[in-house]
């Protein structure tokens, strides 16, 4: 007999570590989009940071080093990514895929090497118990019982929307993004300002990729399959979010949600009368959150009004 | 070398790092395409083109495919191609570019190729053909070799003995990726030997439609254990299977692997695994082709008993000696004929207990 009460927490604690690798992704790509650079290779650069992290934690046994090791992933492709199109202003959808690919099948060909030798796997870090808040009914299982690369998932996005709007360097950015040619006119290097975001926006991305490893499966799989598209749906999501942090939040949450009312649903065989055709309604659920998230708050959004726009000095 | 101005250094700039990046993804591609050496062209006049479609660093059914293709390439001087991750939409031309290159035997290991094989076998007459791992259809030309299921259930059912006694809770699991009609019978066989040895047992079954997203197995292996207290679990789910071995690993329980020994994958929990014995079936069919007496065989499926259970390793010390008794007695039963296994499938899954 299923107990419906003990399933919804269930779901609703297993959403949260499935919103961290999209929330991290997602906040990154905030930075970099309102600076008006779009970075496609999201994907790919979670896949490499993923298995950067995981292969570093492997033979060092340190969650820090293997975190280390998964943002300098990150920090590097974004370097590529940031020369290849601010610096040399080629296409940033183009650059973009590119760097999704070759990030992608970097991390591959890592694995598939490293894997001859020793099958990479770690035990993923434990969950915080937060003293006297983790043995509360409902919340705590839910809110107070989960590893620290969740909780600061979530720091990072409140952190990032007062910096984007409560400081200085973010109206720089906010600017940069909207008006280079006043940007610049006001003193600001409308350049290295996009640079620094996209490789921040890099940097948070390969830790969303190493979040996965490190806060939740504690393995990597080729092909694509570990990340299985969080990249793709982090930009759906600053896209819905209106370039917000703090609606990330929610939209990468939604998606979250979805992932793990699908995956539970499925475990818990309730459709299972239903036959196989119920499995693959359920895996769509987190689509159709994000169809809902579109209607609900994309009204009257609009983009940084630089968004893939080279900027040179005239 | 003198550049002109900023323009002309930027320009030779960009072009060199385009250069690099080509080249660097094309190596990573050319690579990732066909991880596993060719074996060196030889006198052979036979070329082998595998074909798999999912993870190869698992020990799984595609792990298995690649080494047994490599043991061809070493054993029998062939000429060896591997194609790795091929999709459904890429089947077809795949297929169809190996035959026209010239090999003369192609091998569809995995039972989402069994459409596309029995398509692109009947436009290639000259070329042989062999599909794995269980084909029960009646749709392949004189030019092509199947495995069929029948007799493969042997290793489902002593895992399932095993599993009645060895269950603490009285419930144990099957997760597979997909349920198709050719491959159900893992589940009642496994069903049918848990029942055996212990009727109170509860065989749970999950179905997460996918077997490309470890975070969906992650969880449902999640949801089995702290719902359904299921204490051993089969994952048969490639990927996917990943993540329910890792669930798995982090609560510590027990895991039956599949095809390989997939204890390095789990090496505390894996009790021990279904062994799918691919060489005794590939073994014979390359010598038929070797000796010219393809038509013994063509156009045949063939049932063979290849299945049996693996090392109990860390779990040797772990299973009472009545019980691995019990599991060698089953197995003799069988190969005698006085244990029948039952061999079942259907179309859409038995709803969960």
């Amino acid at each position: 007999m299923i107990n419906y009460g003990d399933l919804i927490v269930s779901i609703l604690a297993a959403s949260l570590p499935l919103t961290m690798p999209i929330l991290y992704a997602s906040i990154g790509e905030v930075y970099a989009e309102r600076s008006g650079v779009l970075n496609m290779g999201i994907e790919g650069i979670m896949s490499l940071s993923a298995f950067v992290s995981l292969s570093v934690t492997f033979s060092t046994g340190s969650y820090l080093d293997g975190l280390l090791a998964g943002v300098a992933a990150g920090v590097a492709m974004g370097v590529l990514h940031s020369f290849v199109t601010v610096r040399m202003g080629v296409n940033q959808l183009i650059a973009g895929l590119m760097i999704y690919f070759l990030a992608l099948y970097m991390g591959d060909f890592g694995y598939v090497i490293a894997t001859k030798t020793s099958y990479l796997h770690v035990r993923p870090i434990s969950p915080v118990q937060i003293p006297v808040l983790s043995k509360l009914p409902v919340v705590g299982p839910i809110l107070f019982s989960q590893n620290i690369l969740v909780y600061a998932s979530f720091a990072v996005a409140i952190v990032a929307g007062l910096v984007l709007y409560r400081t200085t360097w973010g109206l720089k950015i906010r600017a940069v993004g909207e008006n280079p040619e006043a940007a610049d006119s006001a003193g600001i290097n409308v350049n290295l300002v996009r640079h620094l975001c996209v490789i921040l926006g890099s940097a948070l991305a390969g830790i969303g990729g190493a979040s996965l490893v490190l806060g939740y499966l504690g393995l990597y799989a080729t092909g694509d399959t570990l990340v299985a598209g969080r990249g793709f749906i982090a930009i759906v999501v600053v896209i819905f979010a209106g370039w917000n942090p703090y609606k990330a939040v929610a939209g990468a949450w939604l998606f979250g949600l979805g992932y793990a009312i699908a995956a539970i649903f499925i475990g818990s065989g309730l459709f299972s009368s239903f036959g196989t055709a119920a499995g693959y309604f359920l895996l769509a659920i987190p689509y159709i959150f994000a169809i809902v998230f579109i209607l609900v708050f994309h009204r009257g959004t609009k983009s940084p009004s630089s968004l893939t726009v080279p900027y040179k000095r005239k | 070398m003198v550049f002109k101005n900023k323009k002309a250094l930027s320009k030779t700039i960009l072009a060199i790092v385009i250069v690099v990046i080509l080249v660097v993804a094309g190596v990573v591609i050319a690579f990732r395409g066909d991880i596993v050496p060719k074996t060196t062209p030889s006198s052979s006049k036979y070329k082998l083109a595998l074909l798999v479609g999912g993870d190869t660093t698992d020990d799984g059914l595609n792990d298995q495919g690649v080494l047994v293709a490599q043991w061809i390439g070493t054993t029998y001087g062939w000429t060896v191609s591997i194609s790795q991750d091929v999709a459904y939409s890429d089947q077809g031309a795949v297929m169809t570019s190996y035959a026209q290159e010239g090999y003369n035997v192609i091998w569809a290991d995995g039972n989402q190729f069994i459409g596309t094989t029995e398509a692109i076998a009947a436009q290639f007459p000259n070329v042989h053909f062999i599909m794995t791992p269980t084909y029960d259809g009646d749709n392949i030309t004189s030019n092509v070799v199947a495995l069929g299921a029948q007799n493969q259930a042997t290793g489902y059912y002593l895992a399932g003995v095993l599993s009645g006694k060895m269950t603490k809770t009285n419930a144990v699991g099957m997760i597979l990726g997909q349920w198709t009609a050719e491959q159900s019978f893992e589940f009642y066989a496994y069903q049918a030997g848990v029942n055996s040895a212990n009727p109170a047992a509860k065989v749970y079954l999950t179905v997460p439609g996918t077997w490309s997203d470890a975070t969906i197995g992650y969880e449902d292996a999640q949801t089995m254990i702290s719902t359904d207290h299921v204490d051993i679990l089969v994952p048969i789910a490639d990927t996917t299977g990943l993540g329910v071995i890792s669930a798995a690993t982090i609560s510590n329980t027990t895991l039956i692997g599949t095809v390989l020994d997939q204890v390095v994958l789990s090496p505390h929990d894996m009790m021990t695994s279904v062994l799918l014995n691919m060489t005794a079936f590939i073994q014979p069919v390359v010598q038929h082709i070797i000796d010219g007496t393809w038509s013994q065989i063509g156009g045949q499926v063939i049932n063979m008993q290849l299945g049996s259970l693996g090392p109990y390793h860390d779990y040797a010390t772990i299973i009472p000696t009545s019980v691995q008794t019990l599991v060698n007695e089953t197995a003799v039963g069988i190969a005698n004929g006085s244990i029948k296994v039952p061999f079942t499938y259907t179309a859409s899954p038995p709803a969960t207990p």
